[in-house]
């Protein structure tokens, strides 16, 4: 084969060149794009190409950069920030992009982390753990790592720096078992042994030695408290921490006594710093039966508490009224004139506390305060009774407080065996009632609370007096309500009267003046049918004459808005007669209206010319309407005659027939006389 | 209002204590002479005296009886040392 020859002497054409670089240049191949610039240049001698020639060792450069980030990123991947440095701080220096800037940071950062770990991870290898807890605090100081910060944490309890690992954890949120056990064991060894035992709550271990020494803590716990119970130190402490230990289990005779006495002393400190409330939650909580030595202080705080707030007047009449009453009140005066007015100036202030809250409230006001009012009476009454029997050991409670206590069954027996000693039979119903399990409704009903009255009443044993008279009240005032509103009344509305009103009249009295004072066709048919209901069981007089009147009263309401003609209105009132006779108001209504009745019978008899029917009406009616209405009808028609018609025997004849007529009524009418005159003139003779 | 309180006084406080803690409490001036008039005023009555003593001061005393105390055998806080049976998990 033979050698290609080669092209020797042949002029280069730069035109050929020149777009052969174009080519290049466009294209984007700045390489063989800038050499063939070169070549061009070198050939003509021109410095125009030193631009373009400039613009392709840039292009050239930022390929190599580009070609430099790509290799940085997959050295980054490979796990080896330090070396990806390197390639991006290469490519920044051409690019001088911001992002690689910040890139570079970032991975110098990761590198130092790195740095400083393995450092740390070499100190804690040789056991340096405090050294290795430098490090760490160092590493997440600077980027803020949590790990760094649990490591630095760990670190410091390997070391035995309780303290500064308790202050490292409670800057982080403990999660893991390790960690919790970690936090707790550095708690314990600064002496929060509580606290300790309440992280460990969360690690789920049943490790003997875990179990055992948690088992340790809470010895530790316990001995810490009984040491600052006998120093009589932070009493808030030792309940608290105490009743912790208690609710978890703990066995052990003196704690709870000690946590109760630390409740005491707790509470003095509250008392001096007026925090009553926290007191009143600690009673509540500590002491579920009450006992009666506390019952001053039970009584004392919710006067404070009511004095703080203007509310708990509820609890305030609960304890404070069993308070005053108490023995324990009483062994304190030599004097009983200073023990009573003691006792009234202590009752006055708490009632005046009471009414000083109608401000912000007055219907819960009123309430409490209605319900002081009875239990006032109550205590007043259960006292003159604990006294007359003097065997009675029973203290002098409200009914509320003899309910908590578990009393109101002893209450209720003195009550009932000593049901003379009560003024009347209702003050002995209402003692049984309020230490009766009918209380609550009892309660609601004197608080004007009707429906809830309603919706608490209990059925109580059948035939149990204190319940049929608290159902009765409750019915009454509520029936009552229901009434006003001109709402038809519970079911039960009619047999609960029937009984309360046969024990207790003065409430039919009283449900009468409500009937009578009622006002309106609605209201007035309520009371008509509750009245009506009632009377069919209990046919009293008093009640027969309220339905009697309140029907008449109905029957003119409902006549004059038209709502009734006249002949059911008449019918009505004679019902209203029937029942009671002596109702004039219904007597007189009723003349009316038969009179009114006779004038359209009248009236309409007059205008068909039914004559003999007209006659009939007033004869037989006994008003003196009807009658004169009869006589000046014709007494028009007689007057006009003589110009209605013209021919004379015409005009006797009428006359003639109206004489007849009236003669039918009365014999001796004035009319008959005038009506003869007449014929005379027309006839010159007498027609008789 | 607490007597007490405004007097700056105990609840077992004589009349003679009373009228010189008024005094002071009038040079005090932490309350107005009002109420320091009213405090002693309340404080001299034997009534309202005697039921500010109920109402204002709590008597906790018989509730905090001596208590016999056990203390558990415990070992001494250094003798308890760290487990490391979570140590794996780090």
């Amino acid at each position: 084969m033979g050698k290609k020859k080669k092209k020797k002497g042949i002029p280069l054409d730069p035109a050929a060149i020149l777009k052969k670089a174009e080519k290049f240049f466009q294209k984007g191949n700045y390489l063989l794009a800038g050499k063939e610039f070169e070549k061009l240049g070198a050939l003509t001698g021109q410095k125009n190409f030193l631009e373009k020639i400039e613009i392709c060792d840039k292009e050239i450069k930022k390929q190599d950069a580009g070609d430099l980030l790509k290799k940085a990123r997959k050295i980054e991947k490979g796990g080896n920030p330090g070396a990806a440095v390197k390639c991006f701080e290469d490519a920044y220096e051409v690019l001088g992009e911001d992002w690689i800037r910040e890139k570079i940071e970032q991975l110098r950062n990761v590198t130092s982390v790195l740095d400083v770990n393995r450092a740390a991870k070499d100190a804690e290898a040789a056991g340096d753990y405090l050294k290795a807890a430098g490090l760490y605090d160092r590493a997440s100081a600077d980027h803020e790592t949590e790990n760094m910060a649990l490591q630095k944490a760990v670190c410091l309890v390997k070391a035995e720096a309780y303290v500064e690992a308790v202050s490292a954890f409670q800057n982080i949120a403990v999660k893991e078992p390790e960690h919790l056990y970690d936090f707790g064991f550095s708690l314990t060894k600064t002496g929060r042994y509580c606290d300790c035992l309440k992280l460990w709550e969360d690690i789920p271990s049943q490790d003997e030695s875990f179990l055992e020494q948690k088992s340790l803590v809470c010895d530790l716990l316990v001995s810490d408290l009984y040491a600052a119970f006998e120093r009589r130190e932070d009493p808030e402490r030792i309940y608290k921490e105490g009743k912790y230990l208690l609710d978890a289990g703990y066995e052990s005779s003196a704690l709870p006594l000690v946590i109760e006495q630390s409740v005491f002393a707790w509470i003095k400190t509250l008392w001096e710093n007026e925090e009553y409330d926290t007191i009143w939650e600690l009673l509540r909580r500590t002491s579920s039966a009450m006992e009666p030595a506390l019952l001053p202080l039970y009584a004392k705080v919710c006067f404070k508490r009511a004095e703080q707030s203007g509310n708990h007047g509820e609890d305030l009449s609960m304890f404070w009224l069993s308070a005053v009453y108490s023995e324990d009140f009483e062994s304190r005066f030599s004097e009983t004139d200073e023990c009573e007015q003691t006792r009234k100036l202590l009752i006055d202030w708490a009632e005046d506390l009471i009414k000083s809250s109608a401000q912000p409230d007055g219907e819960i006001a009123e309430r409490v305060l209605a319900q002081w009012s009875l239990e006032k009476e109550m205590v007043v009454e259960i006292r003159g009774l604990v006294r007359k029997r003097k065997k009675s050991r029973l203290p002098v409670l409200t009914p509320r407080l003899a309910a908590q206590t578990g009393k109101s069954t002893e209450f209720l027996a003195l009550i009932r065996k000593n049901r003379r000693f009560f003024k009347n039979r209702e003050d002995y119903l209402r003692a049984g009632c309020c230490y009766s399990p009918i209380r609550e409704s009892f309660y609601h009903l004197v608080g004007g609370e009707y429906e809830k009255a309603v919706q608490t009443l209990t059925v109580g044993e059948s035939g149990d007096e204190f319940t049929d008279y608290a159902r009765g009240r409750v019915f009454f005032a509520h029936g009552l309500l229901c009434l006003k509103r001109g709402a038809g009344p519970p079911d039960e509305y009619p047999g609960s009267m029937v009984a309360l009103f046969e024990t207790a009249p003065e409430y039919e009295k009283q449900f009468i003046a409500e009937a009578l004072d009622a006002e309106g066709t609605n209201v007035l048919q309520r009371f008509e049918e509750a009245l009506m209901n009632i009377h069919d069981r209990r046919a009293s007089d008093a009640l027969a004459e309220a339905l009697s009147l309140v029907m008449s009263r109905r029957a003119v309401e409902m006549i004059s808005q038209k709502l009734i003609n006249e002949k059911v209105f008449s019918m009505r009132l004679k019902k209203a007669l029937k029942i009671n006779p002596e109702n004039e108001h219904a007597r007189g209504l009723l003349r009316d209206s038969e009179s009114n009745l006779e004038m359209m019978a009248l009236e309409k008899a007059l205008d068909r010319y039914k004559m003999s029917s007209a006659c009939k009406i007033v004869v037989e009616s006994k008003s003196d309407v009807v009658r004169e209405a009869f006589f000046e009808f014709f007494e028009r028609i007689v007057a006009k005659i003589e110009e209605e018609m013209s021919s004379k025997s015409e005009r006797i004849f009428y006359l003639k027939d109206i004489y007849k007529w009236c003669a039918k009524v009365d014999d001796d009418h004035d009319i008959l006389y005038d009506i003869e005159e007449l014929l005379e003139e027309l006839e010159g003779t007498n027609i008789e | 209002m607490n007597p007490y309180k405004i007097l700056n006084i105990d609840d077992g406080a004589e009349k003679r204590d009373v009228v010189q803690a008024a005094a002071l409490a009038l040079r005090q001036r932490r309350y107005s002479a009002r109420e320091v008039a009213m405090a002693q005023k309340e404080l001299l009555h034997p009534v309202s005296s005697a039921a500010h003593q109920f109402l204002q001061v709590v008597e906790l005393k018989p509730f905090m009886e001596r208590v016999t105390l056990k203390y558990p055998k415990t070992p001494r806080l250094s003798d308890l040392k760290r487990l490391s049976i979570f140590d794996e998990a780090l």
